[in-house]
């Protein structure tokens, strides 16, 4: 098990590296797209009406897989009132109990927004600004918790082997 | 009942140190599956996807791309020039010069914290070269840097629109408001300071050395300009103007200023989209645990219950609320979870759904800089090596300064107000 967190570690790393790489050149499109639409727009030129629309479409992705990158490096958002408090022994264990529960939340989310976006696709609604199906709105959930449910996984494993 | 599974499961989980957008969640989905109401659970997806599906929220990441890209680059250097030369020579000038330069900084930047990591470590040597204490410095720093959640274009003002389904312009103009109010009591405390240690301001300045560093932060000024001339001359929607100012903080620090390297840039931009999904998310799920909390109708059982009480009431209420969760509690998350639950009872009983926006940024600014887990303690704590005794012993007489300006907030609507029904009408 601990050689398989380990590999498990190596192949993260690289899934890392895409998503960082991805989540930065996101958020460069979108001030780009942004910009140039709106600087078009004082000039009486309308370049791209689905800009913001795509923008907004764009920033989703960046919200919920982007959220892969804080789950991987134990950045996000916590209250750590009792964490430095806690004796080592009991805080390598309060580790996993988090990571556990982080992932079984994720995987519910991520069940959560598989249904409703297989739903939209089926519907077979389609966006009238970039005239692509809506589901692609809602798909970036399903995706991005499956990614922090996996993060935590190896994080949770990576706690109870003492690897890193 | 529902709402203490919720809040209970959710306090258990941050408690437990899960993250802050998955305790909402849990609490959520929690609340949901035992007390109802009986609606399928990927409604919660639905929401958490059209929380964050707004173009008007757009403006928040790109503010905080932007405010990263002027915290690591020289402009924050070129403003204290500018204000230096202009106010060092009178009493207290530096100090004076301290705040004045963290309020320029929140008009770019409009997060809280970035003023300690980029001015802190610029001025903090000068003022006690000058001779204020260590303390004053870093109180001084800690509490003028907070300015940045008032000053447009404020992050926290903006996330509270969009909760409150208010004008984002008008809630600028308000934070505009409660922003110089606390500039005014914050100057007006250093400068007593000032005298009565008998600290003298630095040499004067010509002419000439103003004139040249006002050429030097020419192109730092040209920031404010894009954002506020465009949001309200009515060419770019705040979003636009958060695009087109992050674009123009690229060009200055990596083409002109050259204080950037395209390596930089590029590293700074991928840290920058983790730290916006990590803010954005929480905002996702607070969608979810706000659609849970408006089915259950909790909104209007906090309205029913504050009915019997007096405006003034209420708003102590809502100062309390808010500073206690600021103290705890990440400022945005803190204007995510508890705006709804209480905008309507502050609605309610008259109060402006703007000026209320001022007094729940102001006190959750004040949060930032109040023990025990104030946040910004512990960027200073980095920022100027300084022990947390250290840091909130400093920080006593400036958080009564900030709760007199929270006084005058609160119940001086006029002061708050007059800009928005002057220019939002």
């Amino acid at each position: 098990m601990r050689r398989l967190t380990v590999t498990t570690g190596r192949l993260l790393d690289r899934l890392d590296w895409l998503v960082a790489g991805l989540a930065g050149a996101v958020l460069m499109a979108v001030t780009l797209l942004l910009t140039i639409n709106a600087g078009a727009r004082s000039l009486g030129v309308v370049l791209f009406s689905g800009g913001p629309t795509l923008a907004g479409l764009l920033i989703l992705w960046l919200t919920f897989v982007g959220a892969y990158i804080p789950a991987r490096r134990g950045s996000h958002i916590t209250v750590d009132m009792i964490a430095g408090k806690v004796p080592a022994p009991a805080l390598r264990l309060l580790r996993v109990a988090v990571a556990l529960i982080a992932a079984a939340l994720c995987l519910i989310c991520a069940r959560m927004g598989w249904d409703f976006a297989a739903f939209r696709f089926a519907s077979g609604q389609i966006d009238q600004m970039l005239f692509i199906p809506t589901g692609w709105f809602y798909a970036p959930l399903p995706a991005g918790f499956a990614l922090c449910a996996l993060a935590w996984l190896h994080a949770g494993a990576a706690a109870i082997w003492g690897t890193r | 009942m529902p709402v203490f599974a919720l809040a209970g499961t959710a306090a258990l989980l941050l408690l437990l140190t899960v993250p802050v957008f998955l305790a909402l969640i849990g609490g959520t989905l929690l609340s949901h599956s035992v007390f109802g109401p009986p609606v399928p659970a990927m409604v919660f997806a639905q929401q958490m996807v059209q929380g964050v599906n707004k173009f008007a929220l757009l403006a928040v990441p790109l503010f905080i791309y932007a405010s990263a890209i002027i915290s690591r680059g020289e402009i924050g250097k070129r403003l204290l020039a500018l204000v230096e030369s202009c106010v060092g020579h009178i009493t207290g000038g530096m100090a004076l010069a301290t705040v004045v330069t963290c309020a320029l900084f929140g008009a770019l930047s409009g997060v809280g914290q970035a003023a300690i990591v980029s001015l802190g470590p610029l001025v903090f040597p000068v003022l006690l070269k000058q001779g204020y204490s260590r303390g004053f410095a870093m109180g001084l720093i800690l509490t003028a840097s907070t300015l940045a959640m008032l000053i447009p274009p404020s992050v926290a003002m903006i996330l509270y629109a969009l909760q409150a389904t208010s004008s984002v312009e008008s809630g600028f103009l308000a934070g505009l408001g409660a922003g110089l109010v606390l500039l005014t009591c914050l100057t007006v405390y250093a400068v007593a300071y000032a005298r009565r240690h008998r600290i003298p301001g630095s040499p004067r300045q010509g002419w000439a050395d103003r004139l040249s560093a006002l050429r030097g932060a020419g192109l730092a000024l040209g920031l404010p300009l894009i954002i506020f001339g465009g949001i309200y001359t009515g060419t770019f929607t705040p979003t636009e103007a958060a695009a087109g100012g992050c674009l123009y903080a690229i060009l200055v620090e990596v083409l002109i200023f050259r204080s950037l390297t395209l390596r930089d840039l590029w590293s700074l931009t991928q840290e920058t989209a983790g730290t916006i999904s990590a803010l954005l998310i929480i905002l996702a799920a607070g969608a979810a645990m706000s659609y849970l909390l408006t089915l259950q109708q909790v909104p209007q059982q906090v309205a029913g219950l504050l009915n019997d009480r007096t405006r003034f009431e209420i708003l102590l209420i809502v100062n309390v609320t808010f500073l206690l969760a600021g103290m705890v509690l990440d400022p945005n998350s803190a204007i995510i979870v508890l705006t709804p639950i209480v905008l309507p009872a502050a609605t309610a009983a008259g109060i402006d759904p703007v000026h209320f926006g001022a007094i729940v940024v102001l006190n959750i600014a004040i949060g930032m800089i109040t023990p025990p887990f104030g946040i910004n303690i512990f960027t200073a704590m980095v920022t100027f090596r300084a022990s947390y005794g250290e840091i909130v012993g400093a920080l006593r007489p400036f958080i009564l300064v900030a709760l007199a300006a929270l006084v005058l907030v609160t119940w001086g609507e006029a002061l708050v107000m007059w800009l928005p029904r002057l220019l939002a009408g």
